[in-house]
């Protein structure tokens, strides 16, 4: 839940990005923090192990600056997608705003996009938030595999498995090469500040 | 596509995947090019080329077994332990606050920092018997019984709390002692050391319990110690089976089964309601229902193997 000091006139909201393991979700960051430096606000730190895993979660500040009168800061998270560190990525999901989904566009990968996914509607549930409700935003990445000889998902495939009923705005993404990044991001800045203003407006 | 082309399309989806980190994924297509190779016998250096393939396995099984085993939870800098601390508290007032920080630091392992949070927050009425629970807690998980045994005599020996909150602290602490088959017993206070009940916490406008969980939501339950599952599927249907409590955060717990417990881990789906749960607290046997919300294969430690389960406790 996002915190607002109204005497301070000072907005902070959460961002996540969710998704299976080795999806893209750090590579998202880390271009952020590469390329978005005036926005950023503060060092990316990420908690990793053997093998580059994250192992709790990454974080990275990052400044709007002002928006109607309210200096707006983001805090962007992502979780540890690895099946077994189940308990952290619901802690990390707790006070969420906005979320992106990272789907990896691996075939080999399909299941695990959707085992991804169910697990996210089912923390956001167990926080009494409902999946069709909460600003969300789709990432199909590793599109920059498209046209080498591996077998990947096509769009159409990853939306039929993961949009149908949800229909959130999707990107094409290569996290690798910052391709779909910055538009990912700005589409749920959008969508998270529209929720948190009808929030705010309905009381 | 001929026999050479499958081949090598196989194992440049193997290095691609290894290259990414998916570890089981590469070893699947290697394991495609040896099962392929194994079949033609024409194949010139046939055996050489399974040679070959079987060190790749092997060497990839490593680094995957080199990441099973890596530390859950290795401690972490005092800095982002801070992050930790300041990002995970969601409570308004800085008491609930500073507690909330505190269970984070500890459900992120960083048991020693979260200790001393929490015996920082000892001297606050309103959150001193959660603070307490949650340093037995952490003792608990670190198996470090004997400190809690001893932690728990300095308080009954300082006066600090009423004598009905040691009671309460020290049934829960030695009912878990006892679950886990642990040769250590917690004395009951003296009267004289504990403070007299007047000095008992004042009204609150949030319950101590409940500020461990952070959202004052969830309605808290006594702490449970085990829970007997009425199975109504699979080879046990019919059946009442046992199991300890690991771990317990508000309405959720945590259990752990063994992997030989198949039929079990089977039916405790994500998502499988239980209608008929019995729930054994130190303090009482009720009846209540649940919903398993997650069912992992741990991957690292001793309990390598064996599966942990929440459940959601629905209503008793």
């Amino acid at each position: 839940m996002a915190t607002i000091n109204l005497k301070q006139r000072e907005i902070e909201a959460k961002i996540v990005y969710y998704g299976p393991g080795r999806g893209g979700k750090t590579k998202n960051l880390e271009y952020i923090y590469k390329t978005y430096k005036k926005q950023v606000t503060g060092d990316m730190v990420s908690i990793t192990t053997e093998g580059d895993r994250t192992l709790f979660f990454d974080f990275l500040p990052i400044g709007l600056g002002k928006i109607r009168g309210f200096d707006v800061r983001v805090s962007l998270f992502t979780v540890p997608g690895q099946v077994q560190y189940s308990s952290t990525r619901k802690l990390v999901l707790k006070g969420v705003d906005g979320l992106v989904f990272v789907a990896d566009s691996l075939k080999v990968r399909r299941e695990k996009n959707m085992i991804s996914l169910k697990d996210m509607a089912q923390n956001l549930k167990d926080y009494g938030m409902n999946i069709f409700k909460t600003p969300l935003v789709m990432q199909y990445n590793k599109r920059d595999l498209v046209g080498e000889s591996f077998p990947i998902l096509s769009i159409e495939q990853l939306e039929n498995d993961l949009n149908r009923q949800l229909k959130v705005p999707s990107f094409p993404g290569s996290a690798l090469k910052g391709e779909g990044v910055g538009a990912t991001l700005k589409e749920c800045l959008k969508l998270t500040l529209k929720s948190l203003k009808r929030q705010f407006s309905e009381g | 596509m001929d026999v050479a082309q499958k081949i090598k399309s196989l194992l440049q989806e193997a290095e691609l995947y290894r290259s990414q980190g998916l570890l089981r994924e590469a070893i699947g297509k290697y394991q495609s090019a040896v099962a392929i190779l194994q079949q033609i016998e024409k194949i010139k250096n046939r055996d050489s080329l399974v040679e070959g393939l079987s060190r790749k396995i092997r060497a990839v099984e490593r680094e995957l077994e080199s990441l099973e085993s890596a530390k859950a939870a290795p401690e972490i800098s005092t800095d982002v332990q801070d992050l930790i601390k300041e990002k995970f508290a969601f409570a308004k007032d800085s008491l609930s606050g500073a507690l909330e920080g505190a269970v984070a630091l500890a459900k992120f392992g960083q048991y020693g920092r979260a200790l001393d949070e929490f015996r920082s927050l000892l001297s606050e009425d309103a959150v001193r018997l959660a603070a307490a629970k949650n340093i037995l807690r952490c003792h608990i998980a670190r198996q470090t019984y004997q400190d809690g045994v001893e932690e728990y005599r300095k308080w009954a020996a300082e006066g600090v709390f009423s004598s009905s909150q040691l009671e309460n602290l020290r049934v829960f602490f030695q009912g878990v002692l006892d679950k886990r088959e642990v040769s250590a017993t917690v004395a009951p206070a003296e009267a004289s050391g504990a403070a007299e009940e007047q000095i008992e916490t004042p009204s609150l406008e949030l319950e101590p319990e409940q500020a461990v969980e952070g959202d004052g939501q969830e309605e808290e339950l006594l702490d449970i110690s085990s829970i007997g599952v009425l199975m109504e599927d699979g080879p046990q249907k019919g059946q009442r089976v046992e199991f300890d409590v690991s771990f317990q955060s508000g309405s959720e717990i945590s259990l752990l089964v063994p992997s030989r417990e198949k039929g079990v881990i089977e039916y405790l789906r994500v998502g499988t309601k239980i209608k008929d749960i019995a729930f054994y607290s130190p303090f009482a046997m009720f009846q209540g229902a649940g919903v398993v919300t997650a069912n992992t294969k741990i991957a690292t430690g001793p309990k390598r193997g064996d599966f942990s389960l929440d459940i959601k406790v629905i209503g008793s």
